[in-house]
């Protein structure tokens, strides 16, 4: 072949060459872009089901030893908050005391220390007969916590003050059962323009902490008795349904924002049967 | 040239083949991550469930005899129907108790899954009676001439080692102007009805005790009602509740107990019976029926042929404490306990 033939043939090769470059990268750009608008509205949905998913997994777990009976756990049921004991251990207790009780650390779980002046404590203590009708659980505030011991294992004392009146202390049995709990409230609250879950203990006097969001201001709690009717008194409160409704941004404000929302029913297992 | 061409082709090949292969091997890595993260996940909701459904079983299949074998503080493991559950029952008081249930599994190199644990408070509940008649009725009692209400306090011979003496007061028969069935504390009649130990609708069958091949008592048979006439048997301390409903009848044996009727009641042949019998209908007894214990009924009574009702307190107290069940669930009784 001659030689300037074949450099004619070059230059069409490198224009034809170029031109395909141009079209496959027109393609490619525009499969980035696409493909970066699913990541984007992929990690905010994402995003916005993890912020759902702490918000009802932190209710399922504390709400779940909520109790009804004659003095009910829950204490507030409005549709933006809710107030409840929050049990923060649970145990039995070999002596107990209208000053002091010995819980055993060997029959003793909880998430944490308890704390005078924020904690509580709930004693089983109604008379261990075949007819009793006493009181049943009973409060009373832990004003001081130290080490001790019980029947030869170690034990943690607890400082109460309870009512030897009202409660058969001496009748119980002879291993009682405990939980440990604070007063907390859970709330839904707007901050700049936006809606949050938070919580605060109620019993410690804090102000509400940020627990997961930003929501939109659909998100409410509700409640129903045991007939599945709605109710606000916590006293009939036998489930406690949470809706949480959030948006989250599909390409950089080019389109409008996304909406999503959950809604979950809360069956704590000492309401539900 | 042309080789030139071909190596650059080749390096480019390369490139795309380690850079696809990245990839796979990331996408492997993130699903990899994302399957174990999904089998703690459906680990966990299966231990949840098991360990809730263990507590419930415990519940539902109550044995009586275990509980009292218990010592205060004492704990038992529990049969478990599930290889990865652990139940216990830890007894926290004469009439107060705990079942604790842990399930746990682990994945296929050993390491644990998931682990879920929950407790229930257990209270023994048995109806309060007064045990000062052999018989106490709402309207009339007829008794024949050869029939007896028996109001002295009786020990069952053999039972004296759990029995206070005899008290010498006591009477036999004692009219009521309201029923008792109707108004029992702190069980209720119905609670007593879905929670007994036996169903009775109909021919009774005949009562007598039975044991399991091991020795043990055989709860499981309809016809054992324990055995007043062993004391220190297997089923001596077997104190079952029965629910009879309106218009049974009861022929032979003998049982112990507390025997709910939720209608009219008959015993005869010669059955007899150590404990509580209630019977919202009218309560006939014939032949040779023979009943130790104090006698409820609340639409009359009567006593025919040779039938014999001894008052025994002592009867009295022993069905009713081993008669006492978990009736009822405890406020707040549930609890994590991991």
């Amino acid at each position: 072949m001659p030689l300037a033939a074949r450099r004619g043939v070059a230059l069409v090769d490198l224009l034809v060459a170029l031109t395909l470059f141009a079209l496959v990268g027109l393609i490619m750009v525009r499969a980035t872009v696409a493909a970066e608008r699913a990541v984007r509205a992929l990690q905010g949905s994402a995003s916005l089901h993890a912020a759902f998913d702490a918000g009802i997994g932190y209710l399922d777990s504390e709400l779940a030893e909520l109790g009804a009976g004659a003095e009910p756990d829950l204490f507030r049921a409005a549709a933006d908050s809710l107030s409840y004991r929050a049990i923060r251990g649970s145990g039995l207790a070999c002596v107990v005391g209208p000053t002091e009780v010995l819980l055993s650390i060997d029959r003793f779980v909880a998430s944490r220390l308890p704390q005078p002046g924020r904690d509580s404590l709930l004693m089983f203590l109604t008379a261990d007969s075949l007819g009793a009708t006493g009181v049943g659980w009973t409060a009373a505030p832990i004003t001081d916590v130290g080490r001790s011991s019980c029947r030869g294992g170690p034990a943690l004392r607890l400082g109460i003050i309870v009512d030897t009146a009202a409660a058969p202390v001496a009748s119980g049995p002879a291993l009682v059962p405990v939980k440990i709990f604070e007063i907390m409230q859970a709330r839904l609250y707007n901050s700049q323009g936006e809606r949050w879950l938070g919580a605060r203990s109620e019993s410690a006097g804090e102000s509400v902490q940020p627990l997961t969001g930003p929501f939109t201001s659909a998100s409410a709690f509700a409640y129903r008795d045991s007939l599945g009717l709605l109710t606000g008194t916590p006293s009939l409160v036998r489930t406690v349904e949470l809706t949480l409704a959030g948006r989250y941004p599909d390409w950089a404000g080019v389109t409008p924002p996304r909406s999503d929302s959950v809604h979950s029913v809360l069956r704590p297992r000492n309401l539900w049967r | 040239m042309a080789l030139n061409r071909r190596g650059a082709a080749l390096l480019v090949a390369l490139q795309a083949i380690f850079l696809l292969a990245g990839l796979a091997g990331m996408a492997l890595f993130a699903a990899r991550l994302r399957w174990s993260s999904g089998q703690r996940a459906l680990a966990g909701t299966q231990m949840e469930a098991a360990a809730t459904g263990a507590l419930d079983r415990a519940l539902a299949r109550w044995d009586p005899l275990l509980a009292e074998s218990l010592s205060l503080g004492g704990a038992a493991e529990l049969p478990s129907s599930m290889p990865w559950s652990r139940d216990s029952l830890i007894r926290l008081g004469r009439f107060l108790y705990v079942v604790r249930a842990i399930s746990e599994r682990q994945g296929p190199d050993g390491a644990q899954l998931a682990r879920r644990g929950g407790a229930e408070l257990v209270r023994l509940l048995a109806p309060v009676l007064p045990d000062g008649a052999a018989l106490t009725a709402v309207g009339p009692v007829t008794t024949a001439p050869g029939a007896t209400v028996d109001g002295a306090d009786h020990v069952p011979p053999g039972w004296d080692a759990d029995c206070q003496p005899p008290d010498s007061g006591g009477i036999a028969v004692q009219l009521d102007s309201v029923g008792r069935f109707d108004r029992l504390a702190p069980v209720s009649s119905g609670e007593l009805t879905r929670g007994a130990d036996r169903q009775v609708v109909g021919i009774a069958p005949n009562l007598a005790p039975r044991l399991t091949p091991d020795g043990a008592c055989d709860r499981s048979a309809a016809e054992n009602w324990g055995d007043p006439d062993l004391p220190g048997g297997a089923c001596a301390g077997y104190f079952p509740v029965a629910a009879a409903a309106g218009g049974s009848r009861f022929g032979s044996g003998v049982g112990q107990g507390i025997l709910v009727g939720d209608g009219d009641l008959e015993l005869a042949g010669t059955i007899r019976f150590y404990g509580v019998i209630l019977a919202r209908g009218r309560l006939v007894l014939r032949d040779r029926a023979h009943v130790v214990g104090t006698v409820f009924a609340d639409s009359g009574a009567s006593l025919l042929d040779q039938a014999l009702v001894e008052r025994s307190r002592c009867a009295v107290a022993r069905a009713l404490a081993g008669g006492a069940r978990p009736f009822r669930r405890v406020d707040r009784g549930w609890f994590r306990w991991p």
